[in-house]
């Protein structure tokens, strides 16, 4: 509890984002060689990449508006991992995140802003947070797997949403296209300047932050950082294990389903299919490429979101098809994970919580 | 010391190029070609609806050449994604974007208020914005010629349809089918299954399986992709009727026609008119009569005497001397859709949520 495990979260939160950068090297690498292969200029197609991704105002707004729900549900994924737990539901509980907002914003369409957007995000927050409930209670009561129960809740949650817009919340004057009527003006989050960067972005800041002071350096910290080390011992030693594995799961699942309040009322100003292009998943992915540490899930959610976004380039300046997008992403990301050992060696700072790999 | 100054100096320009992309477009523009976008919902590998734009996106570099240069980008959600797309496709100059998906409209809307000097054409729905254009496409013409040939065809008079999302330009093609097929086979019935999704394949296959189980022998479909329907319909030897895109190379024997797309003819006509200046907003409607929409190749089963009896029915229509959709018109739970003389129009068209008698399959809100 003193500045100096803060100044170690960071050194790790560096160390783990210069390994990243040496892995993305190797990756980008690799992928060089399938563009050789067909007949594309290597350093151009990257140079459009980051152009399409970090150059200019829009570019970078952009690379914001992909970064926001992968860092919500990246932190979401973290916050359970800390207490030992596998949470790949994320992508549900932005779904339920979505749907809570939805259901205030098309029940009372006439509120001021003033009480829409609180009620929005406390709802959308509860929902999340039943949607994560369900496993917590179920891990903690009676051991069931929470791996499988939050990545089978994402297939449930998915046909809720098509359930719904297709059914008693569709939009009657949208031509019987599945959506929702448009939110209300008052239901629509506020956007940074000119761009669709919204206050979902600093959630998810203020919320890295808080927890990278909170864990290393509070009370309840160390207990999270004790039950997700060996939850035997934390029972043994009467520490409330099961209290603290719900409360995480329940704010994880809140945490993701302000990612899903932000898509659906700062982005598309209604509900309909397709919000996320599976942001749940990715933000998994990032949580584990920045092995659980708040800060280093900024940055890598922030290239990550980048990388999404550049990836139009692809198709409109290299004029590539859209699988070369998956190529990439998808060799970057392995190597990501291959070299995740690698870097694991150099850094001894193991401040952050252990990751949940005792649980698997 | 200058090497200096001249590299900051270099950094600065750099910089505002950056963020004024305009700055440096402005000076050229008028020597430069039309730079046309394309957004395209699905993969253009899918043999079918995404292909037939990727065709017509070709066609308009073929036929206008230098006036043009096109970009496109295929597999573009229906949602915000679709926003940041169109807005690269502006900052890279594009001046005129087909958004060729029915659920568009709502990021063309969003990003055509911020760009009013940018042309967009938006499918199937109609606007207020007056940068947009709308193009509705009839293909209901080339399926209710495509139900006379599984009318004929059929030998126990059921016909299946798997069909994507209960929309109306989908439900006007299985109502003109079935019109179609009754036309000729009063007893025939079209069976309809939802798949509440462009493209799917294994959920395609699993419904075209399930119409095959009940007993049909033509199966016809509205799914963005060809090859897995087309290809289950030849296995189980059941007649197919192809949509969007001619591909009776994955059904030699059992390919009977299709319904498809012509774009390529549209979009350059639009094409030449943005480079002309005289664009102007407003509804196009593809049709039979401008050639917009097509009937494919016919299959080695289909049989001169229909062949010819096609060509008299397209003739009719393409000639208006027949409407497919022509009053006393009834729903198939009774109720009067379009009284005697009275003649459809855009917006009855585009509101159409109803079957026509001998359709079977739901139709309502949440069907599955």
């Amino acid at each position: 509890m003193s500045t100096v495990s803060f100044l170690k979260n960071i050194r790790a939160a560096l160390i783990s984002i210069a390994g990243s950068l040496a892995a993305i090297c190797i990756g980008l690498l690799l992928v060089a060689i399938f563009l050789v292969a067909v007949g594309r200029n290597p350093v151009e197609t990257y140079i459009g990449i980051f152009t399409s991704a970090f150059g200019g105002s829009f570019a970078i707004t952009e690379t914001f508006v992909a970064a926001t729900p992968i860092m919500l549900t990246a932190l979401a994924v973290a916050i359970a991992g800390w207490v030992g737990l596998l949470n790949v539901g994320a992508e549900g509980q932005l779904y339920l995140g979505a749907i809570g907002a939805t259901m205030i914003a098309i029940t009372i369409p006439n509120a001021p802003s003033w009480q829409m957007i609180p009620a929005m995000f406390v709802v959308a927050c509860l929902f999340g947070a039943v949607w994560s409930g369900v496993p917590a209670i179920l891990r903690a009561k009676f051991g069931v797997n929470e791996t499988i129960v939050t990545l089978l809740l994402n297939y449930v949650a998915l046909l809720l949403v098509e359930f719904l817009i297709h059914g008693p919340w569709q939009d009657p004057s949208s031509s019987s296209w599945p959506q929702t009527m448009a939110f209300s003006d008052a239901a629509q989050l506020p956007h940074l300047f000119a761009s669709r960067v919204h206050p979902g972005l600093f959630i998810g800041i203020v919320m890295a932050v808080f927890f990278a002071f909170l864990i290393p350096m509070t009370k309840p910290g160390f207990i999270i950082r004790v039950i997700g080390g060996n939850p035997k011992a934390a029972a043994y030693a009467h520490l409330p294990v099961v209290k603290y594995i719900i409360i995480s799961m329940l704010v994880s699942g809140a945490i993701a389903a302000i990612a899903g309040f932000g898509q659906v009322s700062a982005i598309e100003g209604r509900l309909r299919s397709g919000i996320s292009p599976g942001y749940g998943y990715t933000g998994f992915l990032v949580c584990w490429l920045a092995r659980h540490n708040p800060l280093a899930i900024i940055i890598v959610s922030i290239f990550v979101g980048g990388l999404l976004s550049g990836a139009d380039s692809l198709q409109l300046s290299t004029k590539l098809p859209f699988a070369t997008v998956n190529i990439m992403q998808g060799t970057i990301f392995l190597t990501l994970l291959m070299f995740e050992n690698i870097i694991q060696r150099f850094s001894s700072a193991t401040v952050e919580a252990k990751t949940p790999e005792a649980n698997i | 010391m200058n090497k200096f100054i001249f590299l900051a100096a270099a950094f600065i320009a750099w910089g505002l190029q950056l963020f004024y992309p305009t700055v440096s477009l402005a000076v050229e523009q008028k020597s430069q070609p039309l730079k046309i976008g394309f957004l395209y919902v699905g993969p253009i590998a899918d043999n079918g609806w995404n292909y037939a734009q990727e065709l017509g996106r070709q066609y308009v570099e073929k036929s206008l050449g230098n006036k043009v240069e096109t970009i496109f980008a295929e597999n573009i959600g229906e949602n915000a994604e679709a926003e940041r797309v169109m807005e690269k496709m502006i900052a890279q100059g594009a001046k005129l974007i087909f958004a060729t998906s029915f659920g568009y409209l709502e990021p063309v809307e969003r990003v055509a208020k911020r760009h009013p000097d940018i042309i967009f054409m938006q499918l199937s729905r109609t606007t207020d914005i007056k940068n947009i254009g709308n193009y509705f496409y009839w293909q209901y013409e080339p399926f209710y010629l495509s139900g006379i040939v599984a009318g004929r065809m059929t030998k126990s008079n059921k016909i299946g349809f798997v069909a994507s999302h209960p929309i109306p330009p989908i439900v006007q093609s299985i109502n003109a089918f079935a019109l179609g097929a009754q036309s000729v086979n009063p007893k025939a019935k079209v069976k309809v299954v939802w798949t509440n999704t462009w493209v799917d394949p294994p959920i395609e296959v699993e419904a075209a399986k399930g119409l095959i189980d009940t007993g049909i022998d033509v199966l016809a479909f509205d799914q963005s992709d060809s090859q897995s329907i087309v290809k289950t319909a030849e296995d189980n030897n059941v007649y197919i009727i192809g949509c969007y895109s001619d591909v009776h190379q994955f059904a030699p024997k059992r390919w009977l026609t299709g319904a498809c797309c012509n774009w390529g003819l549209f979009y350059a006509k639009v094409a030449q008119a943005v480079i002309n200046h005289n664009w102007k907003p407003g509804v196009t409607h593809c049709s039979l009569k401008n050639d917009y929409v097509k009937l494919a190749s016919f299959g080695p089963a289909v049989s001169p005497t229909i062949k010819k009896e096609i060509a008299v029915a397209k003739n009719k229509i393409a000639n208006e001397t027949v409407s497919i959709f022509h009053g006393p018109l009834k729903d198939r739970e009774g109720k009067m859709r379009l009284a005697k003389d009275q003649k459809p129009d855009l917006k009855w068209l585009a509101e159409m949520n109803w079957f026509v008698p001998g359709v079977e399959g739901s139709l309502s809100k949440g069907n599955k």
